[in-house]
């Protein structure tokens, strides 16, 4: 729905006035919509919220489809508020779903920006991307870069989190929302909410407490003596976990010849290391190599050992494991 | 039962890793046991995948290195 002012020329006796109300009614449903779209999440309804016309499709975003395909809102199976995007592939070779392209958003060369979005399909094998373009000031397109390209979908509503850098004399970008490519025969819906510059936001939301129960370990050599798993987000940005343990040794303030050590890992990924006779209480962060596809659930193990003869005690109480973004 | 990548010289356990792969092994080394590196590329020391009951899994002073391989300590 467009702007469509009353101009003054057209306020005169005899004018009709059914055009003056359907103007007026035009506007006021062009106003609605941008109040309801400019978030501050930095892509205008990327939530999917606002459908001031009432067409079924999304203010701000523009559908094109392949051949076969539809899109339009749902409100049976919203993600992020009460509504969501859908793209129906309907199968057969040379069919596809379709795309819904964004308004532009500003942007700059000088800036990075991290995206998280809510993607999932009813069929896992469906080809589904999201892509950012890029335009001059003036708007004349640039490049493409693609941020998510899968076959191997979620099947339940999944949050990404990725990141572009526009290029130089970037000013604008739009976010295209693929569903069901039409160079891949697999019928399907593929479903997008929650599309907004929150990246880190949405991070720090899924971070969660973690407990490893205290133990010990004598002898010099690193051991998994605990573990705790934690959800991440799937990511294709570098990501440090950052969590808190207290580590004690036999020693003490006086001994320190009988030396405790505590360091973290995921899988092949390995902590900064602590060392103390005594009792303190120490941050570790762990770089993550966070993927883009698969399960998301990862367990990070407490390693102890001990110099000297002496045992190490680490534990992890109640430990607020904060994932956060390394850029 | 948890598989546990165990690396080791003749003598003695020098890693204990939960749920890893002897594959990965090398990784293991190079990100996390870098002083190994030297005796490891040796052949000195080796890595195991050995099978462990639930409740051994955070216990490696319960096994020890024997001459035909890793063991559980006898109570």
């Amino acid at each position: 729905m467009a702007w469509d002012p009353i101009e003054e020329t057209e306020l005169t006796p005899g004018y009709p006035v059914l055009k003056h109300m359907r103007q007026a009614w035009n506007s006021l449903k062009f106003l609605y919509g941008q109040i309801g779209t400019l978030a501050a999440s930095g892509i205008p309804n990327g939530s999917f919220e606002v459908d001031s016309d009432g067409n079924g499709q999304p203010d701000n975003w523009t559908l094109n489809t392949y051949p076969g395909g539809s899109g339009s809102l749902v409100t049976d199976v919203p993600a992020h508020g009460a509504t969501a995007l859908k793209i129906v592939h309907p199968g057969g070779v040379g069919n596809g779903g379709g795309y819904y392209e964004s308004d532009y958003c500003a942007c700059s060369q000088v800036q990075k920006s991290v995206l998280s979005f809510i993607h999932w399909a009813t069929a896992a094998g469906m080809h589904n991307m999201v892509q950012v373009r890029f335009f001059s000031k003036a708007k004349v397109f640039i490049s493409t870069s693609v941020l998510y390209e899968s076959s191997a979908n979620p099947t339940t509503p999944t949050c990404f989190v990725t990141s572009f850098t526009p290029p130089a004399n970037a000013r604008y970008y739009k976010l295209d929302l693929v569903g069901g490519h039409s160079d891949t025969n697999v019928a399907g819906t593929a479903y997008f909410d929650g599309v907004g510059l929150a990246g880190i936001e949405a991070l720090a939301a899924r971070s969660t407490p973690i407990t490893i129960a205290s133990a010990s370990i004598g002898g010099n050599a690193w051991a998994d003596v605990g573990s705790a798993n934690i959800q991440v987000p799937f990511c294709s940005i570098p990501v440090v976990l950052s969590l808190t343990a207290s580590l004690s040794g036999s020693g003490t303030e006086f001994e320190d010849f009988q030396t405790a050590y505590q360091r973290f890992r995921v899988g092949t990924s390995y902590s900064n290391e602590v060392a103390s006779p005594y009792p303190v209480l120490s941050n570790f962060l762990l770089p993550l190599q966070v993927g883009t596809q698969g399960l998301q659930t990862i367990t990070v193990f407490m390693q102890l050992k001990a110099k000297n003869a002496g045992t190490a005690v680490g534990s992890v109480s109640d430990a607020a494991a904060c994932c956060r973004i390394n850029i | 039962m948890t598989r546990i990548l165990v690396i080791k010289n003749v003598a003695q356990i020098l890693a204990w890793l939960v749920g890893e792969s002897a594959e990965s092994a090398e990784l293991h080394i190079k990100n996390g046991y870098p002083e190994l590196l030297p005796a490891w590329e040796a052949g000195e020391v080796t890595a195991v995948e050995v099978e462990v009951s639930a409740g051994d899994e955070y216990h490696p002073e319960r096994f020890e290195v024997t001459p035909e391989g890793i063991r559980r300590r006898s109570a």
